[in-house]
């Protein structure tokens, strides 16, 4: 079983591919409500599986062109995400859903290099595809 | 692995239960669809038929004769 680091990921938010270099982390954990659906003489605990949901996390360095900022703004309309882990290649897992942001965050601090902080909720259903 | 020879120019279908996203177009295709691969080198086709994403078209219709 081969292991893999993340320096090949890529995330694509609408047109907008987060430029190379600048991405650091993508978070994009997924969810499930529970219906807890236990009574009276049941010793165990049983539930419901419930609605899936799920939201992103993207953080990177912000770029001096200024392309980052005004792609992930609040205002700006939902669109499709696609999240490679691996990168674009073939065979590859690829990730996506439409999604709008929630959060963006630029903190910036004197003699350090900007970061940023993207925070998007997804709305619908997420694909699971491979690349082809 | 396939023994057979694997060519851009043939059809292939997305496997059973599987999703496959087209670099080309930037579709979703999802099982027993056609998909174009004619972007894809013979050792990526070959790749893709290996992990089970994808199966030539007549390699489909035999299984769905043999199984279906």
């Amino acid at each position: 079983m081969a292991k893999y680091d993340g320096k090949d990921m890529s995330f694509k938010f609408g047109s907008f591919t987060v430029p190379a270099g600048a991405l650091t982390g993508v978070d994009w954990p997924d969810s499930r409500d529970e219906l807890d659906a236990t009574g009276a003489t049941q010793d165990d605990k049983e539930f419901f599986p419930s609605e899936r949901s799920s939201q992103i996390t993207v953080n990177g360095w912000d770029d001096v062109g200024n392309t980052i900022r005004p792609a992930f703004l609040v205002t700006t309309a939902e669109a499709t995400c696609e999240f490679y882990p691996q990168g674009n290649t073939s065979g590859k897992p690829k990730k996506s859903a439409t999604a709008f942001v929630t959060q963006s965050s630029f903190a910036q601090v004197h003699n350090q290099i900007v970061p940023f902080t993207i925070t998007l909720r997804v709305n619908g259903a997420v694909t699971h595809s491979t690349a082809a | 692995m396939s023994a057979k020879k694997v060519s851009p120019g043939k059809v292939y279908v997305v496997a059973k239960g599987r999703i496959a996203s087209s670099r080309a177009d930037g579709k979703d295709y999802h099982e027993g669809q056609e998909i174009n691969l004619d972007h894809c080198t013979p050792e990526e086709i070959q790749n893709l038929i290996n992990i089970g994403l994808v199966v030539e078209k007549e390699t489909a219709a035999e299984n769905e004769v043999n199984h279906g």
